[in-house]
């Protein structure tokens, strides 16, 4: 047969000739080897806003990183999921990044999301750090939870002596989001002890599914204890609705920092004339990083950033920081960061992976979040 | 079916895979990537067109709202806005509320009453331009994703439109609800995702900005990309419609599946069609081509005999369908029968020219190089002891027997094949048997192409016969040369020997006379000088046979008695130390000979014996004579033998030579053993000699004679002639005429004499009548006697003619009849033998 060896030849030329067009199709770096990185929060339905903030951060930290060559030659790629605020798909979800092979998950963004997907988390060591949960039922807890939030107790506790103290509020009541129950009934207790404790008294402390579904109740109470001074523990798009809605006369209202977003401020001719407090970690005054960051922002989105766009940009900052402290073992690394740079503050996790960060309080006024000087 | 184990089914596989088989995979290969390309191409086209749709779509919503606004104005003015309905104003179903502005941007009239106008700064990137297009935020007014419009185009105010995103986007989306399993995505220039296929993309507001295949479209106006979107790679194709970018995804597989089936079924067809042409090809190759050429290779390779590859391929030839085969097979089988006529033919010839070679009487050889030969003839082969039927062999050189030859014959080929010339060399060989050869060897340089010889031909001819041949020539050039010598010696002895025998012929004559006139004077006397005269003939003969001029006068005698009497004569007078003995056979040996002559011989023998034994002590000569038959010849063997010195070789040769002579100068001829020789000759006899140093013997060989019937007549008394007759003799010599004339005269003839020719002849006319017999002289003045012998011959028969001559080789001597003479008599010849004659004449006539 070796009068036919050209055969062979043809055969050979005729895959190589596949084998490069393939390549071609797909692109294949056959060494190129990529860092992925998870990042699970709430993308839809109402409260996205801060999601959707944390995952364009994201992006922009990705794009930047990667831009500047990667993370020791690897590039950084970003895998997105939709938690749609529900514990049960965020499990689910994280569980799909953990089998991608992510390295961490940034996520989750309310506290009731964290708490069901840090078992998970902790099963598979990887790192959850998540941008905006501040409950404290994670506090103190050695596991692979980390965050870059302030625990919800601080500022509970600040916002009370704020009402009691600066507002002279005596009485007040409490409505809360049961879809977020670990952070909104923990800063509703804690608001409670230290209002109660100031010597104020709340009249109710009601938890919702829906906004419209207390409203007939509400009703009820309202004329009942003429009640002008209302928590909040929702978010923006709730809070909206009830002031729309039912809380149309209240004098003054609270919130915690959870809804101050944008739409508040595009939505301001609703809130005209209204006293609206929040209780934030975020600083007030806005330092040359935060401008430049929400210049880029602005410039790529078409929008200004929501806070936790600040969050998810750190987020992804701090896990290649600690990639690159220890590539082997991420939450060790995180633990060793210290005074990490980050747009807003300084960030040094304790041994629990937590933060601390003070309070101030803002009013929105003509769809500005104007920081109010208080000092307890 | 296909016979796998034949060879040729090599050759379909190698043309369905080469003709068919590798342009059938060029043409998918071609078809395919055409298909692909042309399906591409298509999808854009397709896309293209369905975009355009969109953004028609789209800018007809958007062109819609404002057209719809700017007639708000018109309502406005009239102030009956508030009493219309969304559908009275024709606004769009998504054209939820109507916000008037100023132009400081306050809210004059808002649609419906009591909705809040969003903070313009936030949701317009810039809110000043003439048509500005929100991005998607919440509207507390809606309760939901909100997309507003902002119309500054009017003079005095400005329209703002919120509408819902949803509405609008299921609008949207029931244009990009694709057929096929591609994404749409219809997104603003910041990548925020308005519209798309994937309903999940608008829940979770995806921006797509931070994607290649987007960055890249913001700067073209339409893209093909390849990349990966959602861990999948996409063939993506998007095109940028100004305020929007439309994003068509479709994965490869999709595009390529409908390929792989095209490939498939071309594959299959292309397959089909191989194999069916490989089965048909393969068959047609086995049936027509490979099987014939298969059994025409067998018939080729089983025999080397031609004749019965022509048989077979005449068998072949009628069983083939395929035409070149036949064609193949005819021409072969034509130069095969070519080829068997050219065989024989050359085989005849070979064998000729083998047998020319072998036959040839020379040696053939061919030289391959110095050392070596190549191919070489029987002769040669046979001379050196080697095989005639191999080729290659070494020189022998150790069978060539001298050095000398072996060097010279080495050094020859050497020069032979370095300088390319001819050699002609002549060299002595000697075979087996000891004989000698001489050989004639020619060495001719063959050329190669480059001038260098390659080969020598060369060629041995024996010689020998020509040298010895050669050598006899000269021998006999030199016998030639002899002759002539004797010739001129015996021309000029036979003038002399003429004159001499005249001479003695008047001598003698007048002796007579005066014999018979003084009757006083001693008779010794007379018989002392008729001795002398003999003796004086007798030289005369002798110089005559010398010259063969000297007349057969021979007669049978006895030789006993003949040897006793030159014994006699020997033993008197030779000197006294050589004693002579002699072996004679008693039975009487008669010969047909000339005794003088014979005595002549003997003696010259003789001579030399006693001349080389004068001084030699116990000198022998012995004579030997016994008859002996040779060859039923009966012959007389004379030995005459001495105890000489012997006869020194080097003139061995030259002993019969005439004036050679080894004696001093004026002892010796030189003309003993040569008139010898030619005495033994004339009597038909051989002469030869053995000798060593220890003597000579001389062996003569003559013809032995019967008896004679009868003896000769003392002729002393000789009686009167019985009658008268007239006689004229034509004599120039006149002594020997009167000497005639007076002796014939007394016996009583008339003798009329006549002193030449032409006398003789005028004599002879008058008297013719009268005459009996005419004596003729030859040697006449005037008239040779030849012619007179003519016309006398020729004018009369009666007159007998008796010639004389001193001529004794004249054609008249040797045959008298045919001149019609009578008899011839040769000078000096004796009175009384001319008188006989006479009278014998004259008996006859009478």
């Amino acid at each position: 047969m070796k009068k036919y060896n050209y055969k062979y030849f043809w055969i050979f030329t005729i895959v190589i000739s596949c084998i490069l067009f393939c390549a071609f199709i797909f692109k294949i770096k056959i060494k190129q080897k990529f860092i992925k990185i998870g990042l699970c929060v709430q993308l839809s339905g109402p409260g996205a806003e801060l999601g959707l903030g944390v995952r364009n951060g994201a992006r922009l930290a990705v794009d930047k990183i990667n831009a500047n060559g990667g993370v020791a030659g690897k590039k950084i790629i970003l895998l997105v999921k939709d938690d749609q605020g529900k514990p049960t798909i965020a499990k689910q979800k994280d569980l799909e990044l953990i089998k991608q092979g992510v390295v961490a998950i940034i996520g989750h963004i309310t506290s009731s999301v964290s708490i069901a997907a840090v078992p998970i988390a902790n099963k598979h060591k990887t790192v959850l750090l998540s941008p905006t949960t501040s409950t404290p039922a994670l506090k103190n807890k050695d596991d692979y939870f980390f965050r870059i939030n302030t625990i919800s107790e601080d500022e509970a506790k600040f916002l009370a002596n704020f009402a009691f103290n600066h507002l002279k509020l005596n009485r007040i009541g409490i409505i809360w989001d049961k879809k977020n129950v670990y952070y909104s009934k923990y800063y509703a207790k804690s608001f409670t002890q230290a209002f109660n404790k100031l010597g104020g008294n709340v009249l109710f402390s009601i938890g919702y599914d829906k906004p419209n579904s207390i409203n007939l109740s509400l009703e009820k109470i309202t004329p009942q204890f003429k009640i002008k001074n209302i928590l909040f523990i929702c978010s923006d798009i709730d809070l909206l609705t009830f002031i729309k809605s039912k809380f149309r006369y209240i004098s003054y209202i609270l919130a915690s920092g959870w809804p101050m977003t944008p739409t508040l401020t595009i939505n301001k001719h609703l809130l005209e004339n209204k006293n609206i407090f929040f209780a934030s970690s975020t600083p007030p005054k806005k330092n040359q990083k935060e401008i430049m960051f929400e210049k880029s922002y602005k410039k790529t989105y078409g929008f200004s950033p929501v806070f936790s766009a600040v969050k998810g940009y750190d987020a992804v900052r701090l896990i290649v920081k600690a990639l690159q402290i220890n590539p082997n073992n991420l939450k060790k690394g995180l633990l060793k960061i210290k005074n990490f740079p980050g747009i807003q503050y300084k960030i040094t996790f304790n041994k629990y992976g937590d933060i601390k960060t003070p309070t101030y309080i803002y009013q929105i006024k003509n769809g500005h979040f104007i920081h109010i000087k208080y000092d307890k | 079916m296909i016979n796998n184990k034949h060879k040729l089914t090599h050759l379909a596989k190698k043309f369905v895979i080469q003709k068919i088989g590798y342009p059938s995979i060029i043409i998918s290969i071609i078809l395919t990537s055409l298909l692909g390309y042309a399906e591409i191409k298509y999808w854009i086209n397709i896309s293209k067109q369905q975009n355009k749709i969109v953004n028609q779509q789209i800018n007809m919503f958007l062109n819609l709202t404002l057209k719809q606004l700017r007639k708000l104005e018109v309502f406005f003015e009239s102030r009956s806005l508030n009493d219309l309905t969304i559908s009275q104003i024709s606004l769009p179903s998504f054209a939820d509320n109507i916000f008037i502005l100023n132009k400081k941007y306050h809210p004059i009239y808002v649609y419906p009453k009591n909705q809040k106008i969003p903070y313009l700064n936030l949701i317009f990137d810039n809110f000043k331009k003439k048509v500005a297009y929100s991005r998607l935020y919440y509207s507390i007014n809606l309760n939901k994703l909100a997309f507003a419009i902002l119309d500054n185009a009017r003079a005095k105010y400005s329209y703002l439109v919120e509408m819902d995103i949803d509405v609008f986007q299921k609008n949207i989306q029931k244009l990009v609800k694709t057929q096929k399993k591609e994404i749409l995505i219809v997104a603003d220039n910041y990548g925020n995702v308005i519209a798309s296929s994937l309903s999940h993309l608008l829940d979770i507001q995806e921006n797509i900005n931070y994607l290649n295949f987007f960055k890249k479209l913001k700067k073209n106006k339409n893209i093909f990309y390849i990349s990966i979107f959602n861990s999948s790679p996409y063939f993506i194709f998007g095109e940028s419609f100004g305020h929007y970018q439309i994003i068509r995804l479709i994965k490869p597989i999709d595009i390529i599946l409908p390929l792989i089936y095209i490939l498939l079924v071309t594959s299959f067809i292309l397959i089909s069609l191989n194999v069916y042409f490989g089965i048909s090809i393969n068959n047609f190759i086995y049936k027509t081509i490979s099987k014939p050429i298969n059994r025409f290779s067998e018939i080729l390779d089983t025999s080397l005999d031609n004749k019965f590859i022509v048989k077979n391929l005449n068998k072949l030839k009628s069983e083939t369908k395929f035409k070149e085969l036949d064609i193949v097979i005819r021409k072969l089988i034509y130069y095969l029968n070519q080829l068997n006529i050219f065989e024989e033919t050359l085989k005849e010839k070979k064998q000729d020219l083998e047998f020319l070679l072998n036959n040839l009487p020379m040696w053939i050889w061919y030289l391959n190089d110095p050392n070596t030969f190549g191919i070489i003839n029987k002769n040669l082969a046979n001379f050196l002891n080697l095989d005639v039927h191999s080729y290659n062999q070494k020189i022998p050189f150790d069978t060539l027997s001298s050095p000398k030859i072996i060097e010279e014959i080495k050094r020859e080929n050497k020069y032979l094949f370095e300088k390319g010339k001819t050699i002609k060399v002549k060299r002595w060989f000697t075979t087996k048997n000891g004989q000698k050869k001489l050989i004639a060897i020619t060495k001719q340089p063959i050329f190669d192409e480059k001038g260098q010889v390659k080969q020598a031909i060369c060629f041995g001819l024996d010689i020998t016969e020509n040298y010895l041949q050669e050598e006899k020539r000269k021998q006999l050039e030199e016998q030639l040369r002899r002759m002539q010598k004797m010739e001129a010696i015996g021309t000029l002895s036979s003038g002399i020997a003429h004159h001499f025998s005249n001479l003695l012929q008047a001598i003698y004559s007048y002796l007579n006379i005066l014999k018979r006139s003084q009757d006083n004077i001693d008779k010794n006397i007379f018989e002392k000088i008729y001795a002398q005269i003999k003796k004086g003939k007798s030289l005369v003969q002798s110089l005559l046979a010398a010259t063969h001029k000297t007349p057969e006068e021979f007669e049978i005698f006895e030789l006993n008695k003949f040897i006793q009497q030159i014994l006699d004569i020997i033993q008197s007078s030779y000197p006294k130390n050589i004693k002579i003995k002699s072996y004679i056979e008693q039975t009487k040996l008669y010969i047909n000979g000339n005794q003088g002559l014979l005595e002549q011989a003997i003696l010259n023998i003789t001579n030399n014996a006693k001349d080389v034994l004068k001084t030699k002590s116990q000198a022998e000569i012995n004579i030997t004579i016994a008859s002996e038959t040779i060859n039923k010849q009966n012959y007389i063997r004379i030995e005459i033998s001495d105890n000489g010195p012997g006869i020194p070789s080097k003139y061995q040769n030259k002993v019969f030579e005439p004036f050679f002579t080894t004696k001093d100068i004026g002892k010796g001829t030189g003309l003993g053993l040569y008139l010898t020789y030619q005495i033994i000759k004339m009597h038909k006899g051989k002469i030869n000699f053995i000798t060593n140093n220890k003597g000579t013997t001389f062996i003569i060989y003559l013809p032995q004679n019967n008896c004679p019937s009868y003896s000769k007549t003392n002729n002393s008394s000789l009686p009167e002639a019985p009658f008268s007759a007239t006689i004229l003799m034509i004599e120039d010599e006149e002594l020997i005429l009167e000497g005639v004339k007076d002796f014939l005269e007394d016996k009583g003839l008339k003798v009329i004499g006549a002193k030449d020719g032409e006398q003789g002849l005028e004599l002879f006319y008058k008297l013719h009548n009268k005459l009996d017999i005419v004596i003729l002289d030859l040697g006449l003045p005037s008239i040779p006697g030849k012619e007179v012998l003519t016309k006398i011959t020729q004018y009369t028969s009666n007159i007998k003619i008796i010639v004389c001559s001193g001529y004794h080789h004249h054609e008249i001597a040797k045959n008298p009849q045919k001149f019609k003479v009578s008899a011839f008599l040769s000078k000096p010849y004796e009175l009384e033998d001319l008188y006989k004659v006479i009278l014998k004449i004259l008996e006859v006539k009478q």
